[in-house]
């Protein structure tokens, strides 16, 4: 009852204190290449040759309609940012052999709206509504552990308001080529590269086949995110494990930027990674900083000011956004584990031998009768 | 647990039960005539919120939109300035919320304010 109380107590003390951010016609564009590279890092990480499948769902909801406000040439018209997102992995092994072969799904449907919704938009002379999709068919061999990927990303305007203007085409193709540590992915649109990332995930995961202990889990994941034509944009990220796969340090740079960088301190319950906190510094630009902390748990994220959000979600700052959302991976011995995670979920083993147990028990009692 | 269901079911339904277009209502407290209260846009673009001429210390009637935000006001007033003829005064930036808006028109040493009543 009483900690009902306080959290009745402190949505009522949020609901009347948060600020709100100011998207423009600008950042609903820029949106969609950043998108784009999103789904390609989770793609990274939700497809390992030893990963069977990867389930994702996540809405955005902003519980008031003062925290995001479009930019017109009129004024700043209120309303409610949206990103509601769905991905889906599948791998299945082709028998007698060491191959898997499957696809994966990434779809999302983001922009703002002067109400909020569920499935339905209002389309209003303010709305922007946008859908993304990234497709790809997927080959990894479990013995080699090396994977390759190939699909397409496309943009479609489902709505835009006068004020927002004309999308430019964006269809774009994009491979993934892993092995061992190592991933390189690019991303081709009108014949000319538009973008290269390359990932070297040193760190030893249990769930890769690798240790769960010992000095090789303390090795960094690095990553290099280049996107070719605006150099400016080029991003190194290094995630380093602090202590036991629970406590990790995640840091970017920009090196084309003058001081441009963040960083987040990110604590997990367990190495599954599916329940956790994170404490967060951001400077954008010389002068221009702020700290961030978010909650995350299944089903729902709680967030302000975090890093992934103003980049994630219309450069959104000093407003509290809250994420309805399950993310989680499985692998060929049904263990589940979070995104990017280094070791599955503990689970009851003894669950499964329940059923069994309960007919014999039926079968004593019907013999008693 | 109970609270987070509801909360779930009600994310993205807020329209279903809070008010979704703004209603305002204009009374002229100026000595003169007043018309066309409307938002100011780039390239003179416009938007007409109370398109009816208001007489002097009478009251529009309701005039609803499904616009909310924080805006730039303008409006054409039959002053002394202008002889017999309309002038454009420029009202400043007001922020109109969704539900019943009423505001009210002064003036002050030949400039015009909004203000909520």
């Amino acid at each position: 009852m009483r900690s009902r109380l306080v959290f009745l107590l402190s949505l009522a003390l949020v609901w009347n204190s948060w600020g709100s951010f100011v998207l423009t016609p600008e950042n609903l564009h820029k949106q969609v290449e950043i998108t784009f590279n999103q789904h390609l890092l989770e793609l990274h990480q939700a497809f390992k040759p030893q990963y069977n499948g990867y389930f994702a769902l996540g809405a955005v909801w902003l519980p008031s309609f003062k925290q995001s406000s479009f930019l017109s040439p009129y004024g700043e018209h209120y309303g409610f940012a949206f990103r509601q997102q769905a991905a889906l992995l599948w791998q299945n092994p082709i028998e007698q052999t060491a191959f898997k072969a499957g696809f994966a799904w990434w779809g999302e449907r983001q922009g703002f709206d002067s109400q909020d919704f569920i499935f339905f938009p209002s389309y209003d002379k303010f709305s922007s509504v946008r859908n993304l999709h990234s497709f790809a068919l997927l080959l990894s061999n479990t013995q080699l552990n090396a994977n390759f990927a190939m699909g397409l990303q496309w943009s479609h305007s489902e709505f835009m308001s006068e004020f927002v203007g004309k999308e430019k085409d964006s269809l774009r193709y994009f491979a993934t080529l892993g092995w061992n540590f190592l991933t390189i992915q690019g991303v081709i649109n009108h014949r000319s590269l538009q973008g290269l990332m390359v990932h070297a995930d040193l760190a030893s995961r249990s769930l890769r086949g690798q240790n769960s202990s010992g000095w090789r889990t303390y090795l960094p994941d690095l990553a290099m995110i280049l996107p070719w034509e605006d150099k400016n944009t080029w991003q190194l990220s290094w995630r380093q494990n602090l202590y036991g796969q629970k406590l990790y340090l995640h840091s970017k740079w920009w090196p084309k930027q003058e001081q441009r960088w963040e960083s987040s301190l990110q604590w997990f319950m367990d190495a599954s990674q599916l329940v956790g906190m994170e404490l967060s510094y951001l400077q954008k630009a010389p002068g221009e900083s702020f700290w961030g902390i978010g909650v995350e748990m299944p089903f729902v994220r709680v967030a302000y000011n975090l890093p992934r959000d103003f980049h994630g979600f219309f450069h959104s700052k000093s407003t509290i956004i809250v994420e309805w959302q399950l993310s989680i991976g499985s692998n060929e011995k049904n263990e589940f584990f979070g995104l990017n995670a280094a070791q599955s979920a503990p689970m009851e083993t003894q669950v499964k031998s329940a059923p069994a147990a309960v007919k014999e028990a039926d079968r004593t009692l019907e013999g008693n009768e | 647990m109970r609270i987070f269901i509801l909360l779930l079911m009600f994310s993205g339904c807020s329209h279903w039960f809070m008010e979704n277009d703004s209603r305002l209502q204009l009374v002229n407290e100026s000595s003169y005539s007043v018309r066309n209260l409307r938002l100011v846009g780039d390239n003179n673009q416009d938007e007409l919120w109370i398109p009816v001429e208001i007489l002097a210390g009478e009251q529009s009637e309701v005039y609803s939109k499904i616009w909310s935000g924080s805006f730039k006001w303008k409006i054409d007033v039959k002053d002394s300035l202008c002889g017999s003829s309309w002038c454009s005064y420029d009202l400043g930036e007001k922020t109109i919320l969704r539900g019943s808006t009423l505001w009210s028109l002064k003036s002050s040493d030949s400039s015009y304010v909004l203000e909520t009543k």
